[in-house]
């Protein structure tokens, strides 16, 4: 089919910038948004202006304030990648100053309207109270708000808290926009983070009407923007944390928890290689009584070579008493001795119609370290004469059993880097939240 | 008169009734501008009437071209019209999109922020909807089981057109409409007419998009930035 496609007389030609002079103090005037625009401030005397559609412009807004020096100049070009979209050439061609005051501080920022013919506007937000930047630009949607304890919005299944209201009065402006802006129009706004997104939501009203935005905004480097923008020298410090700054614990979280998972399995099976080659070898076996010292040599595990042992005390038909054995085991050549003591216990009855019951029996004591060879051992025990004391003990030696501290220690130090992660990533969230509405109430105030 | 020798069962060869022109209209069209002489040339039945001299378009700085070509949802389509719009606040375009499997949608071109938005059933919101004067932005509506927030209602007037449109669009006549945005991304558009006490405005559902996405081409150029490149 032959398609019939006349050339059509109307913008096939190229676009043009304009050039005017401010009606009220006759500075130049670049219009740099191709007839876009609904507004153009003068820089110089803060005068708005409209263009008429066909080419002379009115004013709107008389002013006549002094120029003040913007973090990034006006007409600065810079080359960003914007929400991951792919790096696109960008045009200032308007910024705001606004603020915000919150327990009668003031909280200034400067935003800067970026351009581009083909991708429409986007804003470059520089934080002044704390030097944290932002980009962003429209939500291609709606965020929906929902009523929880914390209230929060939710945009394509992911949910993102409040953070911080206000109103946000604007007090200088300089350039062009596609729709009008003056020093003095309060907004209401409401931000939400989702790291490292943020939604902004700002209901404007005027006499014509009211007007919703939501906005997709996320956090900058000072240094990004220095180096998108080729600006000279440094940016000014970063002092503060960006409302939606990824917190860098929570990167590290899941290697945290996969690695401690890794070691865990291996503890496993380590305790279970190291609990199986034990021999747990009963050394003695025999029953006490009070008034009867045992004494007896006995040989303990290989000579020379540190072994562990086990001593359980058994005490037969005990309640509401205790038992006690003491084994003194005496090297015969150095003579030096080791005591070591084991204890039962139980008591029980009932309390307010519920029967309880502790302490244990038989109760257990382990000890490490006791080099294999011959040893003088004398064993003395104890019986608690108050309530129903035990008619027999019996006390049980075995050597080469598990230590525990052998068990437990590596998984504490397993343990510790997990934690020490979520500590990093909870005292990160409280500096985030610190600075919110939902800061926790201070305790000195 | 008619002359469709040649040409394809949709498409319908007149001539200018001001300046004598050729003039093209589409499909369903009825309306069309003349590009010689910029005239609204509206088609009744088999003929043409002449509805006056259409007050000049203002060049708003956007980057369609009337007759670019690109794609939505996998379907070609060609931007065959223009209705450009104003209210207190500005000027938006509206682009009149043929698709190549004959159906139709509108491209709007509001403070440089695209979306595309086709027709869909009016029996989905007949009656659903509030009259166009309980609307404000922030509004939850529902829009055929899908929730959209009103961001903005307003009375518009057609300002000027170019190409050709569905309905025959006098300058200075003052409609009614509303847009919506979904929780999804969704961009709902509720046309009331030019009688906002009504509960049946016709709707259109879509999303926003980009120029890129869509794979728009040709665009103008401007001054002092690099020309689009066709896409790939």
């Amino acid at each position: 089919m032959n398609q019939p496609a006349p050339p059509s007389k109307l913008f096939r030609e190229e676009a043009k910038t304009g050039s005017v002079q401010c009606l009220a103090c006759g500075a130049p005037i670049t219009l740099r948004g191709f007839a876009g625009v609904e507004q153009v401030t003068c820089a110089f005397c803060g005068t708005a202006h409209q263009p008429e559609p066909e080419g002379p412009l009115h004013i709107i807004q008389q002013a006549s304030r002094q120029r003040q020096p913007s973090a990034l100049p006006l007409y600065q070009r810079g080359t960003l990648d914007i929400g991951g979209s792919g790096p696109v050439e960008w045009e200032i061609v308007g910024l705001t100053w606004r603020e915000m005051a919150k327990d009668g501080t003031r909280y200034p920022w400067q935003e800067f309207l970026l351009f581009n013919p083909y991708q429409g506007f986007r804003w470059l937000i520089y934080s002044m109270s704390d030097g944290v930047w932002s980009v962003g630009g429209p939500l291609p949607g709606a965020a929906k708000m929902v009523a929880n304890v914390w209230p929060s919005v939710e945009y394509k299944g992911e949910s993102y808290k409040h953070h911080t209201s206000g109103v946000a009065r604007t007090t200088y402006v300089e350039g062009e926009f596609p729709w009008q802006v003056f020093a003095g129009d309060n907004v209401s706004t409401n931000d939400y983070v989702c790291p490292p997104k943020q939604i902004s939501i700002e209901m404007q009203r005027t006499k014509q009407g009211a007007d919703l935005n939501f906005t997709q905004m996320w956090p900058i480097r000072a240094a990004e923007v220095w180096a998108a923008f080729r600006m000279t020298g440094s940016p000014p410090a970063e002092r503060g944390l960006h409302p939606a700054a990824p917190n860098p614990a929570a990167g590290n979280t899941r290697f945290y928890l996969l690695s401690a998972a890794a070691l865990i399995i291996v503890w496993v099976l380590a305790t279970i290689v190291y609990s199986g080659a034990r021999t747990n070898k009963s050394v003695w076996k025999g029953n006490l009584a009070p008034d009867n010292v045992v004494s007896e040599e006995i040989t303990i595990g290989e000579p020379g070579k540190p072994t562990t042992l086990e001593l359980e005390l058994q005490a037969s038909g005990m309640n509401n008493s205790w038992a006690y054995a003491e084994v003194l085991l005496v090297n015969p050549e150095t003579e030096e001795a080791t005591v070591i003591g084991v204890e039962a216990e139980y008591y029980s009855g009932v309390d307010g119609g519920e029967s309880w019951s502790e302490g244990a029996n038989p109760g257990h004591q382990t000890i490490g370290g006791i080099v294999g060879g011959k040893y003088l051992m004398q064993i003395n025990s104890q019986i608690d004469p108050g309530g129903d004391p035990a008619d027999m003990l019996t006390l049980s030696i075995r050597e080469d059993v598990p230590l525990y501290r052998y068990v437990l220690v590596p998984l504490i130090f397993i343990s510790l880097f997990p934690l020490a992660n979520l500590i990093r990533r909870a005292a990160f969230e409280k500096k985030r939240w610190a600075e919110s509405d939902h800061a926790p109430v201070e305790s000195d105030d | 008169m008619g002359q469709a020798g040649g040409m394809s069962m949709g498409e319908q060869q007149t001539f200018c009734p001001e300046c004598g022109a050729p003039i093209q209209f589409r499909g369903t069209t009825v309306s069309a501008v003349c590009e010689y002489c910029n005239s609204t040339v509206v088609r009744t039945g088999v003929d043409v009437r002449l509805i006056g001299k259409v007050s000049a378009l203002t060049d708003n700085g956007s980057p369609i071209l009337l007759h670019s070509k690109g794609q939505f949802g996998g379907v070609p389509f060609m931007v065959d019209g223009r209705l450009q719009v104003q209210y207190e606040r500005g000027i938006w375009n509206e682009w009149f999109l043929s698709f190549a499997d004959g159906t139709i949608g509108w491209l709007a071109d509001a403070q440089g922020q695209f979306a595309i938005v086709r027709p869909i059933n009016p029996a989905l919101v007949a009656d659903r909807v509030p009259h166009f004067g309980q609307l404000e932005p922030g509004k939850v509506l529902l829009i055929t089981d899908r929730q959209a927030v009103v961001v903005d209602a307003r009375g518009a007037s057609y300002r000027g057109a170019e190409g050709v449109l569905p309905f025959e669009a006098l300058p200075g006549m003052t409609f009614f409409g509303a847009d919506l945005r979904g929780y999804e991304g969704e961009f709902i558009t509720l046309d009331w007419g030019n009688d906002p006490n009504h509960q049946r405005p016709t709707p259109y559902l879509g999303r926003a998009v980009s120029l890129a996405e869509i794979k728009l081409f040709p665009l103008r150029r401007f001054e002092g930035w690099a020309p689009a490149q066709p896409p790939r």
